[in-house]
């Protein structure tokens, strides 16, 4: 395997991992702030304005089946991060590097 | 027989899935502000505030970016999106899960973190409803911006402090960490204090015990992060 493929492939491997199957031991007890708003009864101040979202609260109805829902929502996710940070960083170094020639 | 075999079979479908509904409905949490929590002025405040930082910042990575190390901030990003679907038990009735601004602040400085975190928490925003849209001005300045920079001046502060031995600068990434959450949660406490949604002293008391939890857990994992990143960049990357 190319060495420069092989450095990346481990790090990856461990995201798919992370994001695809790990979510399904994650804990289901409410997190810090969902804890303290019921504690202080303003848990029900919560109001969705968000329609859209096709991964809402981390699950899919793709398949009858919640873990491999988890998958798919995990591996979509990694890669719409993935698709994004790679399009907004590439399009800063290519600024970057334009404005270089420029000054040069 | 055929009949009620088909219909005992769509029985068992219709439990099946209200059971798999039943679970899902359980696992409903929100990890980051919800909209309806914030008061309109403190969303659009922070939102303007975070807009700004955002701006500066990709003025900041556009002069210094260093194009070899893209592929490790796309990997950092895809890591921590990966971290935060993970909550873990912190007391009983209780979770939290890894922020990882600072383990990003660490490894590419603040400006660069602030964009990282940005990225995962509008995508979590958006295609995963987690955190509100109108409150995503506010989850972006908790968590990106005062997670990124207090974490990152805390750990160049300290840093220039201790000498010698190497378990000591680990205890500096995971002090800067556990940093990172208390300001992030006493970010959140103030604005949710100042919408009005409860006694100020009962939020911040609440707000910060637990947090301060979260903050240990999270330091001790980017502590821990940082220390195999670093044996992987001598085992792997250096060969």
């Amino acid at each position: 395997m190319n060495q420069s493929l092989y450095k990346l492939f481990v790090p990856l491997a461990v995201i798919i991992l992370l994001s695809a199957v790990l979510p399904i031991f994650a804990s289901s007890s409410p997190d810090g702030l969902e804890w303290v708003a019921e504690k202080l009864h303003f848990a029900g101040a919560e109001a969705s304005l968000n329609t859209i979202a096709f991964f809402a609260d981390y699950t899919c109805t793709l398949t009858d089946i919640n873990l491999i829902n988890t998958a798919i929502t995990g591996i979509s996710g990694i890669a719409l991060i993935g698709l994004f940070s790679t399009i907004l960083f590439l399009i800063l170094a290519s600024a970057s590097k334009k404005a270089e020639g420029q000054t040069e | 027989m055929n009949t009620l075999h088909k219909e005992l079979l769509t029985d068992s479908l219709i439990v099946h899935k209200i059971k798999n509904n039943i679970h899902l409905i359980e696992e409903v949490n929100f990890m980051h502000i919800p909209d309806g929590f914030l008061a309109t002025p403190v969303n659009i405040t922070t939102a303007v505030v975070s807009a700004g930082f955002i701006g500066m910042a990709l003025r900041e990575t556009y002069r210094k970016i260093e194009p070899e190390k893209i592929k490790y901030i796309v990997l950092l990003t895809a890591f921590i999106f990966g971290a935060q679907m993970i909550n873990f038990n912190i007391l009983s009735g209780t979770s939290g899960h890894f922020l990882g601004a600072a383990l990003a602040a660490i490894l590419f400085g603040h400006w660069v973190a602030i964009l990282i975190m940005s990225v995962v928490l509008s995508t979590q925003c958006i295609f995963f409803a987690d955190g509100g849209i109108t409150a995503l001005g506010s989850n972006i300045f908790n968590m990106a911006i005062i997670g990124s920079f207090s974490a990152y001046y805390v750990y160049r502060f300290l840093l220039k402090k201790i000498t010698g031995k190497v378990l000591y600068q680990y205890a500096v990434y995971g002090f800067s960490a556990f940093v990172s959450i208390v300001c992030a949660a006493f970010l959140c406490s103030f604005e949710l204090a100042i919408s009005g949604l409860a006694s100020p002293v009962n939020i911040f008391a609440n707000m910060i015990s637990v947090h301060s939890l979260i903050g240990m857990a999270e330091g001790i994992i980017t502590a821990g992060i940082l220390y195999v990143i670093t044996l992987y960049q001598q085992k792997v990357i250096s060969v």
